[in-house]
């Protein structure tokens, strides 16, 4: 579960990014933050991954009092979170095994279990015939899987998206959504941010839209225009 | 507890950023390198250079020449001075006392084969004097003092039949080489600490540009959850590396410096050292063996600090984790 009460966010800059922030996330919600550049919708996430440190007010992620976390903790909050980047952030040098295993490898994992899972989640987001294909071998939409693959093969609570449909067309826009949906019916809480409003409005999903650092709207349903504007 | 696994990923992530950074890399090598060589290289020359000197016969001893036509009384009575004297000062080791002929015989012995111009003396105009030789405390002894020599030797003069010319001692050669040394250590430290300074900044930067290169993965792995000390220990391992290479290299070098250029420079071969000191016309050298371990031991400890104290700061500078 994730909860957000009277969050406030000021950078040593003196911009406030958010102010006065109250927000439930329960655990399995499929949830979508959309607001205009700027809104706050970075720095939220920076948040949940205690990327940036909250001015003000309390933040409970996954069982962890971000308000208060010690910093040997970090790594451990961070392991209940998948993270998927726009620009996929794929190691060029790595093939879609060797980037998913990564992920694997750098929380210590051993390696008879790294064999043993990262086909697994390969097979998941339906890559199994390209385990040895080099990123500049793969289309946009095979990227972004591997990107999924790899977030999810660490088996972590939340999955946070940052505008994952960004750098792929309308087709694989889909399917990546689908993929998303398949993953939170897996029982992942599954946090996406984004621009995109066709995809906001086709999925009849909670949708949290920000405006200014607060929350403008927070409804179940398509994009809200008034709100965003 | 961390998984071998783990380790060995991290040292092998270590190399790949000693070679990523090629250019960098070698470059701090070149520089500490450099730094171990000069530590070296001053270390063994002062060091047999003192050897050397310690080991002379004749270092600690204080001849006094007695003049011609003293009576048995008054040799008698000079051996007893010398007897208080050392009493009281407390760093004569023995004294001896030899005659005219005495001295004559052992200096026809060192002679050799050249001792054939001695034919023409006999004991009627044997040209040397009696003497008493004064031997005191070693100078490679720890009761060593210096001004307890001065005092003994300005006793020495203060006794009544012997007059300044009479005594000779190797004092301003033991004064002059130790203060080469001195001033050798001082250069050599000089050079080490801005050398070091220089390899540790090298170092650092080459780390900073594994950081940068490797910026997008390091942000990666703390997303994932990534420790700390998983995030830093490949570029520790860097900085290791470099060092413990540099030390290997450096060791390398050294032989090679110690047996062909040393040995020739102090052996005479350019006189560059040797005609600074008088009396002395070639040093016996120590064996490179003798050095190896300390040698072996101090620069994989500088390389060490040198790798860890570099990539930590580095680290601490540069790396949000």
């Amino acid at each position: 579960m994730i909860e957000f009460n009277d969050v406030s966010m000021v950078y040593p800059n003196g911009t406030v990014a958010l102010k006065n922030v109250n927000l439930k996330i329960e655990d399995g919600e499929f949830v979508f933050i959309v607001g205009q550049s700027g809104a706050g919708k970075t720095t939220l996430t920076k948040l949940l991954l205690r990327e940036e440190k909250i001015s003000a007010g309390k933040l409970h992620v996954n069982g962890f009092k971000l308000e208060k976390i010690r910093e040997r903790k970090i790594p451990k909050l961070r392991r209940t979170m998948g993270f998927v980047f726009q620009d996929f952030r794929l190691f060029d040098n790595k093939t879609a095994y060797e980037n998913v295993a990564f992920a694997m490898r750098v929380i210590g994992e051993k390696p008879s279990l790294i064999r043993k899972r990262v086909p697994f989640f390969l097979n998941v987001v339906n890559l199994s015939d390209k385990y040895d294909s080099f990123p500049d071998e793969l289309s946009g939409g095979e990227k972004q899987r591997v990107a999924f693959a790899r977030a999810l093969v660490n088996n972590p609570h939340t999955i946070i998206a940052d505008e994952p449909t960004g750098n792929i067309d309308c087709d694989m826009s889909c399917e990546i959504m689908e993929l998303l949906m398949r993953i939170n019916k897996l029982g992942k809480t599954v946090i996406v941010v984004t621009h995109d409003r066709d995809i906001v409005s086709r999925y009849k999903k909670r949708v949290i839209t920000i405006k200014d650092g607060v929350i403008a709207s927070d409804r179940i349903g398509g994009y809200d225009d008034n709100e965003e504007n | 507890m961390r998984r071998i696994s783990t380790f060995i990923y991290q040292i092998g992530q270590g190399f790949v950023g000693v070679f990523r950074n090629g250019v960098m890399s070698f470059a701090s090598l070149l520089v500490l390198v450099s730094c171990m060589l000069i530590v070296g290289t001053f270390y063994m020359v002062i060091d047999n250079i003192d050897k050397n000197l310690k080991s002379t016969d004749d270092i600690n001893i204080i001849y006094v020449y007695l003049p011609e036509g003293l009576t048995d009384e008054q040799t008698l009575d000079i051996n007893e001075q010398i007897k208080k004297i050392g009493e009281e000062i407390g760093n004569i080791v023995d004294w001896q006392s030899y005659s005219k002929e005495q001295n004559f015989e052992r200096y026809k012995n060192r002679a050799g084969v050249s001792a054939k111009f001695l034919d023409i003396y006999n004991e009627h105009n044997n040209p040397l004097p009696s003497s008493i030789e004064i031997r005191f405390t070693s100078f490679s002894s720890a009761d060593f003092n210096m001004d307890d020599v001065f005092k003994l030797k300005n006793r020495l003069e203060s006794i009544e039949y012997i007059s300044n010319e009479d005594i000779k001692e190797n004092l301003a050669l033991y004064e002059k080489v130790t203060g080469l040394n001195k001033t050798l250590t001082l250069v050599a430290a000089w050079m080490m600490a801005i050398l070091l300074v220089v390899s540790l900044f090298v170092i650092m930067n080459t780390i900073k540009l594994g950081l940068h290169a490797r910026r997008n993965e390091i942000t990666f792995m703390r997303y994932c959850g990534a420790t700390k000390s998983f995030i830093r220990t490949p570029f520790i391992i860097e900085g290791i590396i470099i060092g413990i290479f540099s030390a290997g290299v450096a060791l390398g070098l050294q032989y090679y410096i110690y047996e062909f250029i040393i040995s020739d420079a102090m052996a005479g071969g350019t006189g560059s050292i040797i005609e600074s000191i008088d009396s002395v016309t070639a040093l016996s050298l120590a064996p490179f063996s003798d050095y190896l371990q300390l040698l072996a031991a101090a620069f994989l400890g500088l390389g060490f600090f040198a790798g860890v104290i570099s990539s930590t700061i580095s680290l601490k500078k540069h790396l949000k984790v």
